[in-house]
Parts: structure tokens; C-alpha cells; sequence
């Protein structure tokens, strides 16, 4: 399982194609994100329009995602979200902590 | 549209060219329809018979739409019911319908009209029959499945039971998700911290590659048969349209959370108790037990 991923200038985009639930879709964002990360890129937004689940295990990815660009004055952002995803965002006040990133 | 199996029919309705009509087009459906023709013979035929709908004509000289359906209703409350008649009866047939009849067309008959109308209502009718039939069997229901970690270790194990649920329309999708959630954050909880004993604190803990120690103990100790094989007992029950579901796991315990007020405190809470937070989020009632390794969590659906 592989998640795509782009840059465009000084972002760069990863589009998680799957659910985040389970070791193997969190091992594919952790690979999707080192990917971005080795470029030098310190702004990644994540897009999670495909995903329709999202458990604890999945969210403690998209954080270590944000605490290694924390670490080093990066920004983790997400394209708008919707549905399910948006409501545990909500519930767990992440919306407070990942900026949403409103570009194409 | 197609209604598999087959609907069973009764049409009430005098002799006469619209019966003709009636029955051809019953026929070019495919539907199984009986007869009947005057009061009595209908009556007979709806206590002794098994209908999914009745179609009703209150335009019988000797039939009284509503004394029938009074009848009828006498020996079988749930029967589906639609009323057909003429414009000039139309306000006996609003009757009809707040006594609860299913529907009411007028005539000129549609037939377009009437074979929707028995699709929809028929499809709604099984439908809910099948909600039904899932629900008498949920009550007082109780399963358990028993695994180890080592079963369970890697995936995101979903209960069958709320499948079944959504598939039936008992759930929508919106709580299926929930409450599969909270199952899930409920069971890695007992399958992480209980049984393999891992510690949130290893989660900050990186080796070369970036991996945190958390995942790489837990991949060492799912290999460790001392933890991999310790049994975790879950079990579901449904009662007055709440469904339990708990989960007992084989750790050593921990100074369970009274309530989410316990550990919603400030930042640190996003990268430790996210799962105790979701289930408290999304379920009706959360209980610990047994020195905190057992979990019951309670979400009311009906």
C-alpha cells in the first residue's frame, strides 16, 4: 500500500487513498511522509477526502507527522475535511491544531 | 424494479372489466394475487392467508372500507392495507389511512402508479420485517468471541453483529462507524496496554529509522508467546435498544478513568488517552471493571 504524494513550490501534498485504521495504512503514511520530508519540504498537507475510517492508531500517525514538523518549524496541514474524519477531528480538538489548507 | 421473492397479494374488488385489467397486470408483473369479491370471502381470505399487502376497492356496494379494515385488523393488527376508490369516496379513504392504511390511489387507476407503490411499500414492509426479525433476536442476545493478541494483533477487527445491523437498517452508517470505533480504540486498549503490556510512553521514543519503541515492542511481544497468546474475551448484548459490548483482557490492570473528565486536561491529551477520549465521545456509557480490564461500553440504537 502506497499513498501518493506531490509538491508543489514549498508543499508538499500527501493523498491518503485508504483508511487509516490499521498498521498497514499508518506504516503507508509514515513512508508517504518520509518521502515528503526527505525533499526538505516543511509545509505537508494531508489530504483525507478517501478516507472514510480513521481510529486512534491512524490519528497517532497523522501526529507523529505533525510532532516531526513541529520539531523542525514545519506546519502540518489538511485539506478540508468531511464526515466521519471530521467529527473525530472535532471530538479529539485536532481541528484546533492542524490548520486547513483551502489551495487547490 | 423487482421485488424477489415474489409479493403475495389480495385484490378486493367485484367482477367486472377493471378486475380484468386488475389481474392483468398482477399477472405481467409476475405477483402472486388472490381474489375476493365481496366482503365475507375477503375477510376469510385475510385471516386464512398470508399477505403482504391487501388492495382494498371502497367502491363494493356491500363492502364498507372501514369495517373491513376494523375486521381485519381484529386478528392480524399489522396488516398492510391499501385503500382504492373513486373521488366520491375519497374522504372515507382519508379515514382509511389515518387508521393506517398504507396508502390510497384513485381512480382512474395508474397502473404505473400502483406497481410503485406496492414496490415501495412492499420493499419498506420486508425491510422492516427484517429489522424486526434481527432485533427479536438481539434481544436478550449475547455472543462471545474469544482471541489472543496474536490473532488480533494487526487488524482492525470489526464485530460482525454491526454489520448485520447496518445491512438491516437497524444502524445508519454514521453509527456503525462510531460505535466500531469505540470497539476498536476498546480493544486495543486491552490488547496493547493489557495484555502486551505496552506503555503510551514509548510512543516518544524513537530508534534510527524513526520507529517508536511502542510499535517496536509490540511487534517483539505479538512474537512472545508469554504475551501473544493471553486471551481476550469479548462479548455483545442487546436489550431495550441498547447494545453492550465488553471486553476482558488478561493484563495486570490500570487506575481506570471514573468518567472523561478525568483525563481531559490539556494538550498532552492528544497524544495520550486519544482512545479513551473517542470512547468516552461516542458512547452512551462507558464501565470498567475487574481492576480495569474489563471494559463495557453501552450505545443506545432503537
Amino acid at each position: 500500500m502506497d499513498f501518493e504524494t506531490s509538491s508543489t513550490g514549498e508543499k508538499g501534498f500527501i493523498t491518503v487513498g485508504e483508511d487509516l485504521d490499521s498498521e498497514q495504512s499508518g506504516e503507508a503514511l509514515r513512508k508517504a511522509f518520509n518521502k515528503v520530508y526527505d525533499l526538505g519540504l516543511r509545509t505537508i498537507v494531508l489530504d483525507l477526502n478517501g478516507v472514510e475510517i480513521i481510529n486512534s492508531y491512524g490519528i497517532g500517525k497523522v501526529l507523529m507527522c505533525y510532532k516531526r514538523l513541529k520539531a523542525d518549524n514545519g506546519v502540518l496541514m489538511v485539506k478540508p475535511l468531511k464526515g466521519f474524519v471530521k467529527e473525530t477531528f472535532e471530538l479529539l480538538m485536532l481541528d484546533k491544531l492542524l490548520p486547513i489548507y483551502d489551495g487547490e | 424494479m423487482v421485488l424477489n421473492p415474489s409479493p403475495n397479494l389480495l385484490l378486493i374488488h367485484d367482477s367486472g372489466s377493471l378486475q380484468k385489467d386488475y389481474k392483468e397486470f398482477f399477472s405481467n408483473n409476475g405477483w402472486n394475487f388472490d381474489v375476493a369479491s365481496d366482503f365475507n370471502s375477503a375477510l376469510d381470505a385475510a385471516k386464512n392467508n398470508s399477505y403482504e399487502i391487501i388492495i382494498s376497492d371502497f367502491d363494493l356496494p356491500e363492502l364498507s372500507g372501514q369495517a373491513f379494515m376494523d375486521a381485519v385488523r381484529c386478528s392480524k393488527p399489522n396488516q398492510a392495507i391499501m385503500v382504492v376508490s373513486s373521488a366520491a369516496k375519497a374522504e372515507e379513504a382519508v379515514q382509511a389511512l389515518r387508521s393506517g392504511a398504507v396508502d390510497f390511489l384513485q381512480k382512474p387507476i395508474d397502473y404505473r402508479f400502483l406497481q410503485e407503490t406496492i414496490v415501495r411499500v412492499v420493499s419498506c414492509l420486508r425491510a422492516e420485517e427484517a429489522q424486526y426479525k434481527i432485533l427479536k433476536c438481539l434481544t436478550n442476545y449475547s455472543a462471545i468471541y474469544s482471541c489472543s493478541a496474536k490473532d488480533i494483533g494487526n487488524i482492525a477487527f470489526a464485530l460482525p453483529l454491526l454489520n448485520e445491523m447496518h445491512a438491516a437498517g437497524i444502524i445508519d452508517l454514521n453509527l456503525k462507524l462510531k460505535i466500531t470505533l469505540a470497539f476498536q480504540e476498546a480493544l486495543a486498549n486491552s490488547l496493547e496496554h493489557g495484555n502486551l503490556e505496552l506503555q503510551s510512553a514509548w510512543k516518544d521514543e524513537f530508534d534510527v529509522n524513526g520507529v517508536d519503541k511502542f510499535s517496536n515492542m509490540k511487534a517483539e511481544r505479538l512474537l512472545d508467546t508469554s504475551y501473544s497468546e493471553r486471551p481476550i474475551s469479548i462479548s455483545c448484548s442487546y436489550s431495550e435498544g441498547n447494545l453492550s459490548i465488553s471486553i476482558k483482557d488478561s493484563g495486570k490492570g490500570f487506575d481506570a478513568p471514573r468518567g472523561p473528565l478525568d483525563f481531559i486536561n490539556d494538550g498532552s491529551l492528544l497524544f495520550y488517552g486519544r482512545g479513551l477520549r473517542i470512547i468516552f465521545g461516542t458512547m452512551d456509557r462507558v464501565c470498567y471493571e475487574d481492576n480495569g480490564t474489563k471494559i463495557t461500553v453501552t450505545k443506545k440504537i432503537k
